[in-house]
């Protein structure tokens, strides 16, 4: 069963949907009209994705909705097509066939210049933190402000702001070689969420943390989400994962074989 | 509006900073640049200079009209105003029968020897009109339309001084374009390899700027105000040289060479830096625009 036919499911609509024919369009109409108007963060629906043509594909077939203010853990083996759906979302990649709806837009159909916007509602952490090296850590979140072209004024009041939600604020004026792992990914959580971005991404975020760094981390993503952003969260990191009790897709061999409300991850 | 402002501000401080972190890079850009002008300073002056002194020479190139025996002076005068009416033209004066004697024997006779021919005019029959052109290419096309005229006896022009002065102005024309070329090529190379540098050293910055969001022109605009100061720089610097230079080996040759003024008539400083200069600055600055903009447009499809 496809998310739009869950979606769908025990619904009454007036005319008969066919699947097949002008998805979108009900994509969109669903998107509008479900749960009290509220449309999903994230919606993709039927999404395969093969990189060589002769190659097996890395996902298959994955349907799946993301309302606006959830905590998801996309989880698996290496190899399962985790990484594939993130970078599917950041459009770093196409689908192959399938289409994916971020606040209702369909993705798959954005022009080139149209990618930035996209990636404005995201915020992404990323394992290696990937922060900018030469730049101290206030200047490597205002520099997520300056590409949205907010003025000094707005960065000056915005970035210590966030910095002291990530605990960060004292050490503004530290390099990232002066920081602990744990710190530069409190730093690129500040990047991330500066620009309050409607999805908060985040690719293995305590994969090089150890235990302690990796539960305040995690306890900044749940406070992140508690006031209202979406956060989806690939890893592999099981403990973390059966301890948060949130919505846990569990992927295997590039097919989702597991969704559940508050589930569990095992290996 | 406010955001765009704000990201030019940025780019520009940006590109200033990049200058001055690629500070090796940069300075060999612009000292390539330079080089590039220079050459090309250089080049432009030698060029305008030998046009010019060209089209002096073919301000002298004239054609001689003589007409057919007992013409009136109504049907010489008609020819007179057709002549004039071409836009080859530069001028048409009539010489009469006097008028021509009379400056045959200043030039060929002593005053004792003319007096030989008492009032006899010997060139009688040889009142003229003598033409210059205002473009020596178009002689072949003039005499033969003044050949077709009704009245006209002779014409008198030199075919070979006209083709020479055109072919020599074409060969100038081609050189200089082949020069200008391959110097532009060449520094467009160096500021493309100076683009290539900064941007390998902040490819890595590059991809997390676009992965939160930053527009093409957001990542391009540093680099490219980057290359358009260095082209700026690089134009600059070698005006002054050539100025210099350009009064310098002027008064030399005037100097030096005074059996040669009425030939070699050099064009003023200021009338050959009212070109050069926003020409310079200009390449220069297409120079560092094209340089950087076609460098990190190879780097902008993540």
């Amino acid at each position: 069963m496809s998310a739009i036919e869950k979606v769908m499911e025990g619904k009454d609509y007036k005319q008969k949907l066919s699947l097949d024919k002008e998805k979108t369009v009900i994509v969109r109409e669903l998107v509008h009209n479900h749960e009290g108007g509220v449309r999903p963060a994230l919606v993709m629906d039927r999404v395969s994705k093969t990189y060589k043509s002769n190659a097996s594909p890395a996902i298959t077939d994955i349907s799946f909705k993301v309302q606006r203010g959830e905590f998801v853990f996309i989880v698996g083996p290496s190899g399962s097509g985790k990484s594939t759906i993130l970078r599917l979302l950041m459009k770093e990649i196409e689908p192959s066939s399938g289409n994916i709806l971020v606040d209702g837009k369909d993705i798959t159909k954005l022009k080139h210049y149209q990618v930035p916007y996209l990636r404005r509602k995201l915020g992404i952490v990323f394992q290696d933190f990937r922060l900018l090296k030469n730049q101290n850590v206030f200047d490597n979140v205002a520099f997520a402000q300056r590409v949205i072209g907010a003025d000094t004024k707005t960065i000056k009041r915005r970035v210590p702001s966030v910095l002291s939600i990530v605990g960060i604020l004292e050490k503004h004026q530290k390099f990232p070689r002066q920081l602990s792992g744990g710190e530069q990914q409190r730093v690129a959580l500040a990047r991330a969420i500066v620009n309050d971005p409607m999805i908060l991404l985040c690719d293995e975020p305590t994969g090089n943390l150890d235990p302690k760094n990796s539960w305040e981390i995690m306890a900044l993503l749940d406070e992140i989400n508690q006031k209202g952003t979406t956060v989806i969260v690939v890893t592999h990191n099981m403990d973390v994962v059966n301890a948060m009790h949130k919505r846990v897709i569990t992927l295997n061999k590039g097919i989702i074989v597991e969704d559940e409300k508050e589930g569990e991850y095992h290996e | 509006m406010n955001s765009f402002r704000n990201n030019l501000f940025y780019s520009m401080k940006q590109g200033i900073l990049s200058i001055k972190r690629n500070s090796r890079f940069s300075l060999a850009s612009i000292g390539t640049m330079m080089a590039s002008l220079f050459l090309f300073g250089i080049f432009y002056c030698v060029l305008t200079n030998f046009d010019y002194i060209v089209k002096n020479a073919e301000t002298n190139v004239g054609i001689t009209v003589f007409f057919e025996e007992g013409l009136s002076q109504t049907r010489i005068d008609a020819i007179g105003e057709k002549i004039r009416a071409r836009p080859e033209v530069e001028s048409c004066t009539f010489i009469s029968a006097e008028e021509a004697w009379e400056s045959f024997r200043e030039e060929v006779f002593d005053g004792d020897l003319s007096e030989t021919f008492g009032d006899d005019n010997p060139l009688e029959k040889s009142s003229s009109f003598e033409i210059f052109l205002a473009d020596v290419t178009k002689q072949k096309e003039l005499v033969s339309y003044i050949d077709s005229l009704d009245g006209v006896r002779q014409i008198n022009s030199s075919e070979s001084l006209a083709d020479g002065l055109t072919s020599f102005n074409k060969l100038l024309s081609y050189i200089s374009a082949a020069i200008i070329i391959i110097l532009i090529g060449v520094s467009i190379f160096l500021i493309s390899t100076t683009v290539n540098m900064g941007i390998s050293v902040r490819k890595e910055e590059i991809a997390i700027m676009k992965l939160i969001g930053a527009t093409d022109f957001f990542i391009r605009a540093p680099f490219i105000v980057e290359g358009m100061i260095i082209g700026l720089i690089g134009s600059l610097l070698p005006l002054g040289i050539v100025f210099v230079i350009y009064k310098k080996v002027v008064t030399y040759i005037i100097s030096k060479f005074t059996i040669l003024t009425d030939y070699l008539v050099f064009l003023d400083v200021k009338e050959v830096f009212a070109v050069l200069v926003p020409l310079s600055m200009l390449i220069g600055l297409g120079i560092g625009f094209a340089g950087s903009f076609f460098t990190v447009k190879k780097h902008l499809k993540v």
